[in-house]
């Protein structure tokens, strides 16, 4: 024993190890939880979700991780399909709460995020939701959730002014799902049109993947509307609405205000996108940072570019930015510290607001843009890009 | 409200009567026959479209050809799961029912692991539309109709005027009296699922370019298909025919004056007023 610590060898390691204690800092982990959607007919939204956490988790991760003081986190994620069920959804949230024991979350879905609001508050869990849903999922009860994803209610702000000036509106037609998304959106879409005083032609619900929507579309063409917007209407279904109405001769303007995925439309209805409207498409990568994680998508996934990805991507980025600025996990301080900060993200400067609105500073804002998809080109044309007021 | 709006509904009516009837009938001939559920239909019309997909899209063969080889497939599917799964379980529900409820589940999960979770579309081989009383039809549409009343009353042919489909309602009708006459039960057996999963890779064939593609597809067909079959009668090929234009027609009118939702309640609510006043079916036992 005597010979072992007197073995010089052994006296530099434990010098080293001691002084390595001031020196290194060991790699730490921060688990982040994610509650997506990757089955039914939501699965392609989700994908989209989950492929932009990932290319963001690898951007903070090589860029040093987060810093909190001395310490560097490397993010990981820990993935459960929520199926966009809301029981499931909440049976996700338990799960990442107190089994994997994660302070942060992202979830997908109005319903799920409405019905673990709770879960949340008394656990202290800074959760991300990407979802809708508008004063049901951001209220000043929701104290510890933040929206990543720009609203309806918003877009319609900024875009249906400038469409119905453009197109010389008079009236349009609404449709949605029977969901509480779809119900929320088809409300912000009769205010902001009312406001601007365009006749509501008809406005019909009804639920996601009804098999054929020729017979509702039926009822809405036979009144004629100038335009249409299609709510909520997403996944399969919203190319799916868009091949019947034009098969049914509708000539009128086809809106697509609901987050769309485009490789979802490119293989459905290819065909029929000319003059389509999408809200949330920009005609190209609207800032450098973007066409970096456009390209990096590509390398990584080997697909076309999916624009969920830019809608999301900044969701960890802000959050980074907040932690390191607050200097500590602790999810009260970070929460409070969110609405301080800002960056510059994939769509320009983002920040978090919408207190005029919701009561709380708790929405993701950041610049958004229309498009309209030109068939023969093949590509999307920016018609508008705009923002919410800076006091938003 | 128009002559083209009333010539629409009328249009669609016939287009969802002739999809739930295709797929009610593959269902109601084996349930007929064999006595047991195949939950596992649906799916099999998913499959079959997935065929169509792969063939069509991927392979690149003429819509025509990619369909006649999946219809093919599709049927020597169904010879494939009635010798394995189902030719032990005649008239076993319980058992046949978690047997096709595991199919589903199993299938399923092949499909997405091949094709994931993105929804994909089939290309029409029938481009174009054309104006009926002011209406417009694409001619996708149009050859739905077409095909389906062609293929229905072809099945309607076999079962009544050919010596395989009197075997078949023979043993519908009593599988001992039939045994009894020399009619092989298993050979029969074989037929049906035959025919039944012929008629669903038919109406993935003709249904598939109108709609999307993905492995969610076959949960509203199966759906639809059993109301169809309890509100026309358990193993009556009329009474399906006669359930599935009235479950066709009624969403197609409920839907154009009010909403898909109100629509299912209507369908629903016809089924058990019916089943109230004939608990079998409107035609049970006509086969």
């Amino acid at each position: 024993m005597h010979k072992a610590i007197a073995n010089p060898t052994i006296i530099v390691l434990l010098i080293m190890s001691l002084l390595g204690l001031f020196t290194t800092a060991e790699a730490k982990e921060l688990e982040i939880g994610v509650s997506v959607c990757l089955s039914g007919t939501a699965a392609a939204t989700g994908l989209g979700l989950m492929r932009g956490l990932e290319l963001a988790v690898e951007e903070i991760n090589s860029t040093g991780g987060i810093k909190v003081q001395n310490d560097s986190y490397q993010i990981k994620l820990i993935v459960y399909d929520n199926k966009y069920d809301t029981r499931e959804g909440v049976a996700v949230a338990n799960k990442l709460i107190y089994r994997d024991r994660v302070k942060y979350i992202v979830t997908m879905g109005a319903g799920t995020a409405v019905a673990t609001n709770d879960l949340f508050v008394e656990n202290k869990i800074l959760q991300l939701i990407y979802a809708y849903g508008g004063k049901k999922t951001t209220n000043p009860s929701t104290t510890y959730t933040f929206k990543i994803l720009m609203e309806p209610i918003q877009s319609y702000t900024i875009f249906l002014p400038w469409i119905a000036k453009k197109y010389n509106l008079k009236n349009i037609a609404l449709t949605s799902n029977d969901d509480d998304t779809g119900v929320v959106q088809a409300q912000d879409a009769e205010s902001v049109a009312k406001k601007i005083g365009l006749e509501i032609t008809e406005k019909v619900l009804a639920p996601r993947g009804t098999a054929d929507l020729t017979p509702m579309l039926t009822k809405i063409i036979a009144k004629n509307p100038q335009a249409i917007d299609f709510g909520s209407w997403g996944g399969s279904d919203g190319p799916l609405a868009c091949k019947q109405a034009k098969e049914l001769g509708y000539k009128g303007l086809l809106i697509f205000s609901y987050t769309q995925s485009i490789p979802t439309w490119l293989k459905v209805a290819p065909d029929y996108m000319d003059g389509v409207l999408f809200f949330g498409v920009f005609g190209g990568p609207p800032t450098p940072n973007a066409a970096k994680v456009m390209e990096r998508y590509k390398e990584k996934y080997k697909q076309e570019f999916d624009y969920f990805v830019w809608r999301n991507y900044d969701a960890l980025p802000v959050l980074r930015k907040a932690i390191e600025t607050a200097g500590t996990l602790d999810t009260t301080v970070v929460r409070d510290t969110m609405p301080k900060v800002s960056i510059n993200g994939v769509f320009g400067p983002t920040r978090i607001g919408g207190k005029s609105y919701y009561g709380i500073n708790a929405q993701y804002i950041y610049p958004v843009a229309m498009s309209k998809y030109d068939g023969k080109e093949k590509k999307f044309i920016e018609l508008y890009r705009g923002e919410v007021p800076k006091n938003y | 409200m128009q002559i083209p709006f009333y010539t629409q509904i009328f249009v669609n009516g016939v287009v969802l009567s002739c999809f739930y009837v295709l797929v009610a009938l593959g269902l109601n001939l084996i349930m007929g026959v064999m006595h047991i559920v195949n939950f596992a239909q649906g799916t099999v019309y998913m499959l079959s479209t997935m065929f169509l997909y792969l063939l069509c899209v991927e392979v690149g063969l003429d819509y025509f050809l990619a369909g006649a080889l999946s219809i093919v497939a599709t049927a020597f599917l169904g010879i494939v799961m009635e010798r394995l799964f189902f030719r032990r379980l005649y008239g076993k529900f319980l058992p046949s029912l978690v047997m096709s409820l595991g199919l589903l589940v199993a299938i399923e999960g092949a499909v997405w692991l091949r094709f994931g979770i993105v929804s994909r579309s089939i290309p029409s081989p029938l481009k174009g539309m054309v104006k009926i009383f002011g209406a417009s039809f694409s001619f996708e549409r149009l050859g739905i109709i077409i095909g389906g009343l062609l293929l229905i009353g072809g099945l309607f042919v076999f079962i009544r005027h050919t010596k395989a489909g009197r075997a078949i309602r023979a043993v519908e009708q009593n599988r001992e009296a039939a045994i009894l006459y020399g009619i092989e039960i298993s050979a029969i057996s074989r037929l049906v699922f035959i025919v039944s999963f012929g008629l669903s890779g038919a109406a993935a064939f003709l249904v598939s370019p109108m709609l999307v593609v993905d492995p969610n597809i076959g949960h509203i067909p199966l759906l639809k298909g059993l109301v169809v079959i309890v509100l026309g009668g358990m193993g009556s090929v009329t009474g399906t025919l006669v359930g599935g234009f009235i479950i066709g027609f009624v969403e197609s009118i409920v839907s154009s004056f009010f909403d898909p939702t109100i629509a299912s309640i209507a369908s629903f609510g016809i089924l058990m007023v019916i089943l109230l006043v004939k608990p079998y079916g409107l035609l049970a036992y006509r086969m």
